[in-house]
């Protein structure tokens, strides 16, 4: 059937507006249209967060300038500090010996003489210094040979822990026994493991970092 | 037909595609600032480690350099001829080449009266070792000794101390007892 009183152009516009396929068309771009408002959104977020960051970034970089200008100036005391600290291992590796034998002195029983005492490091462990190397040792033996009245041998015992408490932490009791003797005395043999830890306040030593009480 | 489902699968795939490379972006965009984000932490902490440093250093500036001239001062005396000169009693065999090293840190031990002998070093090792000894110190003088000299030279090692009674002494005696003593005393030299 003709259709006389429409135009073809009209036709056309009424098949745009009406057909299915250009309507689901017309919603796909509408869909399509209206997410770029989220996405709008979201991008202008994106951006300003960037600046933000961008901005900071700038500062902490300024900042960061600055402290390196600032700490230009505490360079002599970082160098000396470095130098400390690649000295501490060897201070603290090394057992006040003089610390040593006063806690024996104190400690000793007033039955009790002694006949040797024996204070040897061992086990070195090599530690770089400027131009080479320098040796720390690992352990220190302690050995004590003395002698007890006739009638008080069990103060070995009282001895052996007595010294062991102001010795420094880690000392460790590798021999205490009576050995045969004459009959007026009992000698002893005393044996200590020391491993030198740095910490020999047991022993009455200040730390070298404090401030001179003197 | 044709023509109306070419354009309806032109205007999917266009609008599609328009959606996913803008989501693309946004997600690069995202990604960005997370990074820039990490940067600035990262950033952040560094700086505040510094400035950490810088106020420990501020605060123990003084006790920093304090403890450091302690040692160094140490180290200068105990190696240079230096303004330190040993009073080369008769006692204090010296004999070494090197009297260069003859140094503050055992003058103490050879005005005490002790016999000081230099002894090879280890190759490499940057000290210089005595072996020291004495027949003539009490217990009670020789443990300030020591403890003198260590105080005195903060790297001064005693890698042996042997004491013993001399065997004429008898047991529990009151009389004076000067002890045999033997020491190795090893130095911490510079370069």
């Amino acid at each position: 059937m003709k259709n006389l009183f429409l135009s073809p152009e009209r036709i056309i516009r009424r098949s745009y507006q009406r057909e299915l396929v250009f309507r689901a068309v017309g919603l796909v771009v509408l869909v399509a249209g209206l997410l770029q408002l989220p996405v709008l959104f979201f991008a202008c977020t994106t951006w300003q967060d960037y600046q933000a960051r961008t901005d900071k970034q700038a500062q902490l970089v300024a900042a960061e300038n600055e402290l390196q200008n600032r700490l230009v100036a505490f360079k002599d005391t970082r160098q000396k500090l470095s130098q400390i600290q690649q000295w501490e291992p060897i201070i603290r590796g090394r057992l006040p010996c003089s610390a040593v034998l006063a806690a024996i002195e104190q400690t000793v029983p007033a039955d009790a003489v002694l006949e040797k005492v024996a204070l040897e490091s061992s086990r070195y462990q090599a530690l770089p210094v400027a131009g080479g190397t320098y040796r720390v040792p690992e352990v220190y033996t302690l050995s004590i040979q003395g002698s007890l009245r006739f009638g008080h041998a069990e103060e070995l015992e009282t001895f052996t822990n007595e010294l062991k408490k102001h010795l420094p932490a880690g000392a460790q009791v590798v021999r205490s026994k009576l050995l045969e003797g004459p009959e007026s005395l009992v000698p002893f043999l005393l044996v200590y493991a020391i491993t030198p830890t740095g910490n020999y306040s047991p022993l009455g030593v200040q730390r070298i970092a404090d401030p001179d009480r003197l | 037909m044709k023509f109306k489902a070419i354009f309806l699968f032109g205007a999917i795939v266009v609008s599609a595609g328009w959606l996913g490379l803008e989501l693309k972006l946004l997600a690069d965009g995202w990604t960005a600032v997370r990074l820039l984000d990490q940067a600035n932490k990262k950033q952040e902490t560094a700086n505040n480690h510094v400035e950490g440093e810088i106020e420990g250093l501020r605060v123990s500036k003084a006790r920093i350099e304090a403890l450091y001239t302690r040692l160094s001062d140490t180290m200068i005396a105990s190696r240079g001829t230096s303004s330190l000169h040993i009073n080369s009693t008769p006692m204090a065999p010296l004999n070494s080449d090197g009297s260069a090293f003859e140094a503050a840190g055992i003058a103490g031990f050879t005005q005490a009266g002790l016999i000081v002998q230099p002894v090879r070093v280890p190759n490499g090792e940057m000290s210089i070792i005595y072996e020291a000894g004495t027949a003539s110190l009490e217990f009670h003088r020789l443990v300030p000794l020591l403890a003198e000299q260590e105080n005195a030279d903060l790297f001064l090692y005693f890698d042996k101390v042997l004491l013993s009674r001399p065997p004429s002494i008898p047991p529990f005696s009151t009389d004076p007892t000067y002890l045999d003593t033997r020491l190795t005393i090893r130095l911490l030299t510079g370069k």
